[in-house]
């Protein structure tokens, strides 16, 4: 269509991207050059034939159904929100209710094995040996296990 | 107007200088609309609803408005939603177009049902070249006959008169293939009035 090799930077100059250098001898080039200067003016024409160009209006239906769309959308996000807090609600009042059930049964958790006195005794566990000797206590444990059969553990 | 802010603008990974319109009654309608009020993003997408249905059918360069209309309320409705996203480093308006460039792709995907419309253009009285562009089914009838490609840009700079950098952010390609583009879209548009001379 074109035999200069100018021609694809009319639209850039058209557009007024290319930088001020490359402007202006473009601006000197479309006077001596016939064929960029008649291409020149056929871009402009169709840059303007475009920028005035309108379509259509959208109708009054389409506007209503937008709106209407809109109005939905803020619904369908409402109750997105208002579904979220209601399930952290009820996860919170899950919690709270295991945690208060969980602080319940801990209270209530009877001792795993039933120590014999004497573990009892020698792990101090027993409140009557805190105050005691060691030799002391261990004796009474000695003689109270062999008193009670010895060795197994204490029926308490 | 008011201006309120000049901001860094980061388009296509170039850091360009932009000043940015944001007016006070657009920051708190965005903030009302951002919590939900269809209301408040009725009236802030209102001034610009007109262009974006203008582009839509463009870029579609369909002879109807139905498939526009939907691709209109579709962006609206994705702006609606991901309101949260709008970080206000584009105008308000360039990021709705970018939404509605998303939509009409979207659109042009949904290909299966179209059926372009290859009219035969009558060639308008005279030969004078500026009467003849200036015809609006000649407006349709070139896009129609450009690429989807070439076609947005070139909607995107004469409608939105959008920068080679604002054009390049909107569709994440190179500002130089941008460039490109245009120039053969210009090229392909000449060459096609040049055959609907008498």
């Amino acid at each position: 269509m074109s035999g200069c090799n100018m021609t694809p930077q009319l639209s850039a100059y058209l557009d007024g991207e290319l930088p001020a250098a490359e402007s202006a001898a473009m601006a000197a080039h479309l006077k001596s050059c016939g064929e960029c200067a008649a291409a020149y003016q056929e871009m402009n024409a169709i840059s303007a034939a475009m920028q005035a160009w309108q379509p259509e209006p959208m109708t009054d239906a389409a506007h209503r159904r937008l709106r209407s769309a809109l109005d939905n959308a803020a619904i369908r996000q409402l109750r997105r929100v208002t579904e979220a807090l209601s399930a952290v609600a009820a996860m919170l009042a899950l919690v709270a209710i295991l945690s208060s059930s969980s602080s319940e049964s801990n209270a209530s958790i009877p001792p795993i094995i039933n120590l014999p006195q004497w573990e009892k005794t020698a792990l101090r566990m027993d409140d009557s040996a805190q105050n005691k000797p060691v030799e002391i206590a261990t004796a009474e444990w000695v003689v109270s296990d062999l008193s009670t059969g010895g060795g197994g553990h204490a029926r308490e | 107007m008011e201006e309120t802010d000049v901001i860094a603008h980061l388009i296509g990974g170039v850091l360009t200088p932009r000043r940015v319109n944001l007016q006070e009654r657009d920051q708190e309608l965005i903030g009302r609309a951002g919590r939900g009020d269809a209301d408040a993003f009725a009236r802030l997408v209102e001034p610009h609803l007109a262009s974006l249905h203008r582009l839509a059918v463009a870029m579609l360069a369909r002879d109807r408005t139905a498939e526009a209309e939907d691709v209109v309320q579709e962006t609206l409705l994705a702006g609606f939603r991901g309101l949260g996203g709008f970080a206000g480093r584009a105008s308000f308006r360039t990021w709705l177009v970018a939404i509605l460039v998303q939509q009409v792709a979207l659109a042009r995907r949904k290909a299966v049902r179209w059926r372009f419309l290859r009219t035969e253009v009558e060639p308008a009285a005279g030969d004078d070249f500026v009467k003849r562009a200036d015809a609006r089914m000649d407006v349709m009838e070139m896009l129609t006959r450009l690429t989807p490609e070439h076609r947005e840009v070139l909607v995107l700079r004469e409608l939105e008169q959008m920068s080679y950098d604002e054009i390049a952010g909107v569709l994440k390609v190179p500002a130089g293939t941008v460039e490109s583009r245009l120039s053969r879209a210009r090229q392909e548009l000449r060459k096609r009035l040049s055959e609907m001379t008498p």
